[in-house]
């Protein structure tokens, strides 16, 4: 399906565009949390979405007891992004956001939310200001707390059948916290990315 | 003369009358803006605040959380959010219904805005504050309401269990009593009344069973079973059961399962059973003339995923189209008449609907009214986990035998015809016995099919010569009507009852072929089977006396010297001092009850290497019931009532078998 909407040009211009856009993310988010950190490579592809509760899996998710939230984002490009959080970890990566407690101790889920709030705002400015797009967005909101994440994600009701999906992972330091974006795009989004696209494309 | 703010005026008016609090700090968090709502709740006016360091201004607030919070929008130019459920408040206000509402602060949820100057720089963030107390209230309320209805929830689960076994027990008494009456010598009139009792009781069960099937989905308690299973066998007996009231009004009914429907699936039998059941026997219900065909297909509408459908057919009256999707829900009937003349509890289509559903499938009608209608079940299919370890059906490939079928229900002809030509067979078909003797006078058939009514009601010359004939006549008879034997009736060397059942079908074809005489040899063996318990004594720990006579009565039909305890110290004893075939216990005794009694005769006969076959008697029937048994060291268990045919099967799976390995 990827080949049917984007050709190869802009196929590539877009994978370059999230490439910069996370490598952005990446510095801005090693300076709040200051460590480094790292965004893979994000892999870009088309998913059916009754396999919603595959994406776990198909992201070679593996831990059985994590976290998820999920976040929309509105404006020039409609979407919503679902982090998955590891288990290990979580305590570092809460003190360094502030917190005295666990990234995710089923009382306080604030550290939990505004992690994710910041993963999911600097990775998606940052591809925006790659293609000049504004974004604005919705409060974030909890998925599952320390339960399986695929069963979790496989319970919510979705609106749309097909999504472009961008998969990030987040690696804190030497590895000791993990997180996943799975950032979607529905079927209607497409065309305005690929407006955007092109557009980044010509100004080459 | 009024005047217009200018459009900055406009703005300003805005930002500071808008109902949320808006707070404006720069990057070393001095206050910039301080809006009329703040004012309003914090009670400090803006011109006190601004120009102030936010901390020095409000030393309540949370210092290190909010100097994180508004650096970290500083630095990723993005906005942030909390909401009252993580953190209650920034600010604490009191809340502003000061005599009706019981809640004292107010809640917020807050936004962190960061403000973009003319160069694309962030310098300030702008906190906005909103009311978020009545969302907070709401969502309290709904905590305790849902709190509230799982604890009904499980009252109401508990009160099902108890009901569960409170009324089965004195209803299976009756029963059993009531069959045990049958047996007795009546007058013509005391038996009418004893069957129309024992009718009634049976109704009653069957209502009863509907209810509590009903409320245990409803309460979600349904569990169903994931086992092996026969499903020809279970097809067959669901059929069985409705058999005898279709003949009674006339109607064929027949089964008929695609060859490419596998022999053995995994699920709930007993579901399955009662869900193909209830339909069959709707379709009984409500046709007055015809017949019902159950039919069992692959169903390929979705290539990834195969499915069975299973159809009941009738020729019934037929749904008129507006009252087809009331069908399945609660309580309703097409015709509040048909309540009146048929009965029932309008549950039957609701719960099939359920279990189909709860078994992952579907129920469903197509109808034409005047012609009939066809209920159908999907249903995913799962192949068994193990393989069979029952032994294998004989031979069933009879190439080479000819079958001549004379029937006058056509319904009954096409699926005999149909089956037969699986196994082989080459069939002729006859619709009355004129028509077909002389097909079986010229052909050389190896067996005759004959409807016994047909066989019964013709010409003597006719039987006759059916009689002369060299093939083998197999009568075939409805279930549930006395065969009357008439004077010069037709002299059949085997029966078959309808809904013919795949196993004798079988062997009597596989006499036929032989050329042997089945009838003789099966009598002989069912007459052995009667009392093979001779000389083998079984112990029934039981203390309800009416359930305990029953049970010994049962167990003595099979030639088995029954002893009885009342409580679970006597079966101990009991069992210490005599090696019984096997032992017949109670659930629920005083003293000790019979999951206590187990576990102690387990324990004690474990050191001297002996097992006593343990079979749990229980008027529970609830899922989870079977696993608590087992654990407890029972090898098996009966539902009260207890129906000889299920005991007669366990005590031959436990004793018969063990007798006979022993000997061998």
């Amino acid at each position: 399906m990827m080949a049917d909407v984007f050709e190869p040009d802009q196929r590539d211009a877009l994978q370059e565009v999230v490439n910069v856009g996370m490598g952005t993310a990446a510095a801005a988010l090693g300076a709040v949390l200051e460590s480094f950190v790292s965004l893979s490579v994000p892999r870009i592809e088309f998913v059916r979405l009754e396999q919603l509760g595959d994406l776990a899996a198909l992201s070679g998710w593996k831990d059985d007891a994590g976290c998820a939230t999920r976040q929309a984002f509105y404006d020039q490009l409609e979407g919503e992004v679902i982090v998955l959080f590891g288990s290990e970890g979580q305590a570092q990566l809460s003190h360094k956001l502030g917190y005295d407690g666990d990234l995710s101790s089923t009382g306080d889920q604030e550290p939990l939310l505004d992690f994710s709030n910041v993963l999911v705002g600097a990775c998606m400015n940052g591809v925006g200001q790659q293609l000049h797009l504004d974004l604005s967005f919705s409060p974030p909101s909890v998925l599952c707390v320390n339960k399986p994440v695929a069963t979790a994600i496989a319970s919510v009701t979705l609106a749309v059948s097909y999504a472009l999906l961008i998969n990030v992972q987040f690696v804190l330091q030497d590895g000791s916290f993990k997180s996943q974006l799975l950032i979607l795009l529905p079927e209607a989004s497409i065309p305005v990315l690929k407006g955007a696209v092109e557009r980044f494309v010509e100004s080459l | 003369m009024t005047e217009p703010l200018t459009r900055s005026g406009l703005l300003a008016f805005i930002v500071d009358r808008v109902n949320v609090g808006l707070l404006v700090v720069d990057a070393d968090f001095t206050i910039v803006v301080f809006n009329h709502f703040l004012e309003a709740h914090s009670g400090r006016r803006s011109e006190e605040v601004v120009g102030k360091n936010v901390f020095d201004a409000f030393p309540e607030l949370p210092g290190p959380w909010l100097t994180r919070k508004i650096r970290n929008v500083l630095l990723l130019k993005n906005y942030a959010f909390t909401s009252w459920q993580q953190r209650p408040y920034l600010f604490r206000f009191a809340h502003h219904r000061t005599i009706t509402s019981s809640v004292d602060y107010m809640r917020q949820d807050c936004t962190f805005i960061p403000v973009v100057d003319g160069e694309g720089a962030v310098s300030q963030v702008c906190v906005v504050v909103a009311d978020a107390t009545d969302t907070s209230i709401a969502h309290t309320e709904l905590s305790r309401a849902r709190k509230e209805a799982e604890a009904a929830n499980h009252a109401k689960s508990e009160f099902l269990a108890t009901m569960s076994h409170e009324i089965r027990t004195p209803l299976s008494g009756v029963i059993g009593m009531n069959r045990f009456l049958l047996e007795t010598e009546l007058t013509s009139e005391q038996r009418e009344l004893a069957q129309a009792t024992g009718n009634c009781a049976a109704s009653l069960l069957l209502l009863l069973n509907d209810i509590l099937d009903f409320s245990k989905i409803a309460a979600g308690m349904m569990e169903l079973e994931a086992v092996d299973f026969d499903l020809r066998t279970a097809m067959e007996d669901a059929v069985d059961l409705v058999a005898a009231a279709a003949h009674q009004k006339g109607i064929e009914i027949a089964l008929v399962m695609a060859d490419d429907v596998p022999a053995r699936m995994n699920g709930d039998s007993g579901r399955l059973r009662q869900i193909v059941l209830n339909l069959a026997s709707n379709a009984v219900k409500f046709t007055a003339q015809g017949s019902v065909l159950i039919e069992v297909t692959r169903d390929e509408a979705l290539p990834t995923e195969p499915r069975l459908r299973f159809s009941v057919r009738d020729t019934g009256m037929g749904i008129p189209a507006d009252r087809r999707d009331r069908l399945f829900k609660s309580f309703s009937q097409v015709d509040a008449s048909t309540t009146r003349t048929h009965g029932g509890t309008g549950l039957g289509l609701a719960i099939c609907k359920r279990l189909a559903e709860l078994m992952h499938g579907n129920v469903g009608i197509d109808s034409e009214v005047g012609v009939g209608s066809v209920f159908w079940l999907t249903l995913p299919l799962r192949l068994p986990t193990t393989s069979s370890d029952a032994l294998p059906l004989p031979a069933t490939d009879f190439s080479g035998l000819r079958a001549l079928v004379i029937d006058s229900h056509p319904v009954s002809r096409r699926t005999l015809r149909a089956r037969l030509e699986t196994l082989g067979v080459t069939v002729d078909e006859a619709d009355a016995l004129d028509a077909g003797l002389p097909r079986l006078v010229e052909g050389n058939f190896g067996v005759c099919l004959v409807d016994r009514e047909l066989a019964e009601q013709a010409a003597p010359e006719l039987r006759l010569a059916l009689e002369r004939s060299k093939a083998k006549i197999v009568s075939l008879g409805m279930l549930g009507r006395r065969p009357m034997p008439a004077a010069g009736a037709v002299q059949a060397t085997a029966s078959l009852n309808k809904p013919i059942r795949e196993a004798p079908l079988i062997a009597c074809l596989a006499e036929a072929a032989k050329g042997g005489d089945a009838a003789r040899r099966s009598q002989a063996d069912r007459q052995s089977d009667a009392g093979w318990g001779t000389g083998m004594r079984i112990l029934v720990a039981e203390d309800n006396p009416v359930n305990q006579r029953i049970a010994v009565r049962l167990v003595e039909r099979f030639g088995f010297q029954v002893d009885v305890a009342v409580n679970g110290l006597e079966a101990l004893a009991a069992t210490a001092a005599c090696q019984y075939a096997a032992v017949l216990m109670d659930g629920e005794m005083p003293a000790m009850d019979g999951l206590e009694a187990t576990r102690q005769i387990r324990q004690r006969d474990q050191s001297l290497g002996l097992r006593v076959p343990i079979i749990a008697m229980t008027a529970s029937g609830m899922s989870g019931d079977r696993e608590r048994f087992l654990a407890a060291g029972m090898d098996e268990y009966v539902t009260k009532p207890i129906s000889s045919e299920r005991l007669g099967e366990i005590l031959t799976r436990f004793v018969r078998r063990a007798e006979a390995a022993h000997q061998a």
